[in-house]
């Protein structure tokens, strides 16, 4: 509890250390982008052949419209060809860049060649070289719509640098998502609002400087006021924000520095388990360790990848994830015994019991039978990409493997009632539901009522308790922590016991004995990983991160 | 060799000396169009050549051969007897003045900034320029301490073009570009600034090409005009002599109906048998008395100020004898009859 607290508490913190993030994601994204749109944008207008022109200026508008998430991935892909890093800072702000482009060309270009020709010849005729030209006339008479490029650039950016919080370059995009994931509505608008104010601030601030490099007599205001001629002119102004820029670049690249070229062990994780006091704080108690580097927010179909690629060494994950063994990634066991036990267990109605006692021991048949090995490999079969089976054959399947039912045997006639079997809507629950309605429909001569896919652990409860389903499996860490509300146990036993007898006393409801999967936290390495420094458990894990730290 | 050297700041008053040379020079443009055809023309120092035609005549491109913005296709032009294609052309611009008719002002930029621009690229001392730009626009009549600081968008169109015309001057060239400076301003004002520049032409005694299509300002402006056609010279004659001789057919047709008027502008006292007479002195000098060079239209405005039967013709400070009114109005009838 006191954690969740402390978490709230160092929410404002958060927020500032985020809001700076996302400025420096922005300012070097922007400063980079304008690096390279302002000359392209100059060369593309001073280009004679028009191919040249509309090729560039259609390519650039090309990226313009892929959506921006396709982008990122489209950049993720790129730099793992290239074999860099595709998660980070460095892919993020290559994708920000890439869409920070467009306008600035656009418009460098618009604003060099609506310059009147006459008034090039004019400096051409005064002896101006065409360096001269560039810098003292068609350059300064652009400045205004240049400016406009930037200005909507900079509000893009501003925007896009939410999203590449999946890829775990930070920003305000780690709250956001976060409380898209957790459903904490105060986390998106932590998120959101200051990066809309930071919007609104950044458009402010450039038209302030949009006004103070537009020369006074191209300005309708300037001309009205008929101010005095300022110290800082034009050039000089430009000297001077040249300078904060490169002095900014200069200082958020040696900040960066030093995080980037540390060796040692790369953690990242989902901003859910960052965040969750029985996640990451609580790990780090538990283990009285630290990761010597900040872990990167990671969105979790992009963790497994960066993890399997070696971007990452360390994730968070479910035990009995498909994507474990699919991505060559190994679970270390929790030796402390810090995440709570989430073993899956049947629930049953007593009355139900009590009117088909045969059910007893079909259920206890199952009891230990799945390993989490086990249930990783039917989820991956079932969530793969490529030809995945459906859950019920998964189920079959593995029956069969345990000897469980034979091949050739039939199933009963269904002649003496009926049960009904629930699950949750999530693949493993599927599996398991269909698990259980297969092996009654094999094993007795009842007829199973699938009601299968239910949205969640209190629909399947109170539909248990008023009788409309018989059965349903849950995990004891569910049953202690969401239904009976205790707080959490780490001895599986324990959690068993307490549930077990509450269960049974306050709901006349039958716990049976555990499947034998442990569907938990857990933080996983790849096998390579794993093997090359001997870490098998968190705590082998631990005097690693400690080895690396001296 | 570089153009500094070859145009000397200092003008030099021998006016029979060439300046510029056009030496068989042609334009055919890409499109296969011949803009100049085989042009041959010599303008003196200190003259001031007007170059006179119908649109499209190729006026402008002849002069644009000169500071090589437009390269010739044969021929050579030669300044202070160097051959231009040889110089740097940046360089060669920077020697040159020009003053175009959309003015050119860079709206960027302020008065003194805009007129600064070439001193500037010729490294001058802040001093310098500050000094050059009061003096010039004092020249025009536009106080330094009211217009330096202004945009060209806060000027009137005559104001602008003044700036225009100085601008041209700023480094004191040996020549003078200027393609019809005038054009777009009102009548009204282009008189105005037509007078103000006859006058500051006077003191400075530059060395100009000047375009026009108006055969008015022609004969005002031009020490000697050059009537063009189709890129080929029609004649080549002092004012005078292009109104009183037309040399062929064509010439005669462009001056059409105007001859008449015009040579009351090109008629000078001292082209004409008049008999100057005694008479009484005025108090005082009038701002535009009457001397030997005077024109006959001048000589007819004279009259009307100053409502007098009798004006006294100067020559400097000293009065050579009065013109009657009846004897200038004989005159002019005698002009009407032989033209
Ligand atoms: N770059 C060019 N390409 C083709 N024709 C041109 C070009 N510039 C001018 N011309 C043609 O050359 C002729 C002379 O032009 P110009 O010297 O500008 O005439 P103007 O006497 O009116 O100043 C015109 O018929 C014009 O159309
Ligand atoms: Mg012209």
């Amino acid at each position: 509890m006191n954690q969740i607290k402390d978490f709230y508490n160092n929410l404002g913190s958060e927020i500032l250390r985020l809001s700076i993030q996302h400025l420096e994601l922005t300012l070097i994204a922007m400063v980079i982008a304008i690096l390279i749109a302002v000359p392209l944008g100059i060369i593309i207008a001073k280009t004679k052949t028009r191919i040249i022109q509309s090729a560039t200026l259609s390519s650039i508008s090309m990226v313009q419209t892929i959506p921006s998430l396709a982008l990122i991935a489209f950049v993720m892909i790129i730099f793992k060809a290239a074999g860099l890093h595709t998660i980070g800072f460095f892919p993020g702000i290559t994708a920000l860049v890439v869409y920070a482009l467009l306008p600035i060309v656009r418009n460098t270009y618009t604003g060099i060649s609506q310059v009147e020709p006459s008034t090039i010849e004019v400096a051409k005729s005064m002896g101006m070289t065409k360096t001269q030209i560039l810098f003292r006339v068609e350059l300064p008479l652009s400045i205004p719509v240049i400016m406009a490029g930037i200005k909507i650039s900079t509000t893009w950016t501003i925007g896009l640098a939410t999203l590449v919080s999946l890829i775990g370059a930070g920003g305000l995009g780690d709250l956001i998502f976060s409380g898209i994931r957790n459903v904490r509505e105060s986390y998106i608008i932590a998120g959101a609002v200051p990066a809309a104010v930071m919007a609104l601030i950044a458009e402010w601030l450039l038209g302030k400087i949009e006004l103070s490099l537009t020369p006074d007599g191209i300005q309708d205001e300037a001309l009205h006021s008929n101010k005095k001629p300022r110290f800082l002119t034009p050039q000089r102004k430009l000297v001077l924000v040249g300078i904060g820029f490169a002095v900014l670049v200069a200082f958020l690249t040696f900040r960066m520095l030093p995080s980037s070229h540390k060796k040692g062990i790369v953690p990242g994780f989902e901003a859910e388990f960052i965040a969750r006091p029985d996640g990451l704080p609580g790990l780090y108690k538990k283990y009285n360790f630290k990761f010597n580097k900040k872990p990167k927010h990671l969105d979790t179909g992009l963790m497994y990848k960066a993890c399997e690629t070696g971007s990452i060494d360390v994730i968070d994950g479910f035990s009995t994830d498909g994507r474990i063994p699919a991505f060559g990634l190994v679970a270390l066991k929790d030796d402390k015994k810090f995440f709570p036990p989430y073993y899956a267990t049947p629930l049953v109605r007593e009355n139900t019991l009590k009117k088909f006692p045969e059910l007893r021991s079909v259920i206890a048949s199952l009891a230990g039978k799945i390993s989490e090995t086990d249930m990783q490999k039917m989820n991956y079969s079932v969530s793969r990409e490529k030809d995945p089976i459906d859950p019920k054959q998964a189920a079959k399947r593995f029956l069969i493997e345990k000897g469980l039912i034979s091949v050739d045997s039939e199933p009963g006639d269904g002649s003496a009632g009926i049960v009904a079997v629930g699950c949750k809507d999530y693949t493993e629950q599927s599996i398991i539901g269909q698990m259980l309605s297969i092996l009654i429909e094999y094993n007795t001569d009842l007829k199973v009522d699938r009601k299968l896919n239910l949205g969640g652990t209190m629909i399947c409860f109170n539909a248990l308790t008023n009788g409309d389903l018989d059965l349903y499996v849950d995990y004891t860490g569910t049953v202690l922590m969401s239904i009976l509300k205790k707080p959490p146990v780490s001895s599986p036993e324990k959690a068993f016991n307490i549930s077990h007898s509450n269960l049974k006393e306050k709901y006349r409801i039958l716990m049976t004995e555990p499947l034998g999967f442990n569907n938990t936290y857990t933080l996983t390495v790849r096998k390579g990983f794993s093997k090359k420094y001997n870490v098998k458990t968190i705590s082998d894990l631990v005097k690693l991160v400690q080895k690396k730290k001296n | 060799m570089p153009a500094s050297q070859l145009l000397g700041n200092d003008t030099n008053d021998d006016c029979s000396g060439t300046l510029l040379k056009f030496d068989n020079v042609s334009k055919i443009f890409p499109n296969g169009f011949k803009a100049v055809d085989n042009l041959n023309l010599e303008v003196k120092r200190g003259e001031t050549l007007v170059l006179l035609g119908t649109s499209g005549s190729g006026k402008t491109t002849t002069m644009k051969m000169v500071n090589r913005l437009i390269e010739p296709t044969s021929g050579k032009i030669y300044l202070n007897n160097e051959d231009i294609s040889i110089c740097d052309p940046i360089e060669l611009r920077r020697k040159i003045g020009y003053a175009i008719q959309h003015i050119g002002l860079f709206p960027h930029m302020t008065i003194a900034e805009n007129i600064a621009v070439v001193p500037k690229l010729l490294k001058w001392s802040k001093r310098q320029i500050s000094d050059r730009v009061d003096e010039l626009l004092d020249l025009v009549n536009l106080p330094p301490k009211e217009y330096r600081n202004r945009y060209p968008s806060q000027l009137s169109g005559g104001q602008k073009q003044r700036v225009g015309v100085i601008r041209a001057l700023a480094t004191d060239p040996s020549v003078i570009l200027m393609d019809e400076p005038f054009g777009a301003l009102d009548p009204i004002t282009r008189e105005q600034l037509q007078n103000e520049f006859l006058e500051l032409e006077s003191e400075i005694k530059k060395t100009i090409l000047f375009v026009t299509h108006d055969i008015y300002e022609a004969v005002k402006m031009g020490d000697r005009i050059v009537l063009l056609d189709e890129g080929k010279i029609q004649q080549l004659a002092t004012p005078q002599k292009l109104v009183e001789n037309p040399a062929s057919e064509f010439v005669e047709q462009f001056l059409g109906r105007h001859r008449f008027q015009l040579s009351l502008y090109t008629k000078k006292l001292k082209h004409l048998n008049i008999e100057l007479q005694d008479g009484t002195p005025p108090e005082k000098k009038s701002d535009n008395h009457l001397t030997m060079r005077s024109s006959l239209i001048e000589t007819m405005d004279a009259f009307k100020v100053n409502k007098r039967k009798e004006l006294p013709v100067y020559s400097s400070k000293k009065i050579l004898g009065f013109l009657k009114r009846s004897i200038l109005l004989d005159t002019i009838t005698e002009v009407l009859h032989t033209v």
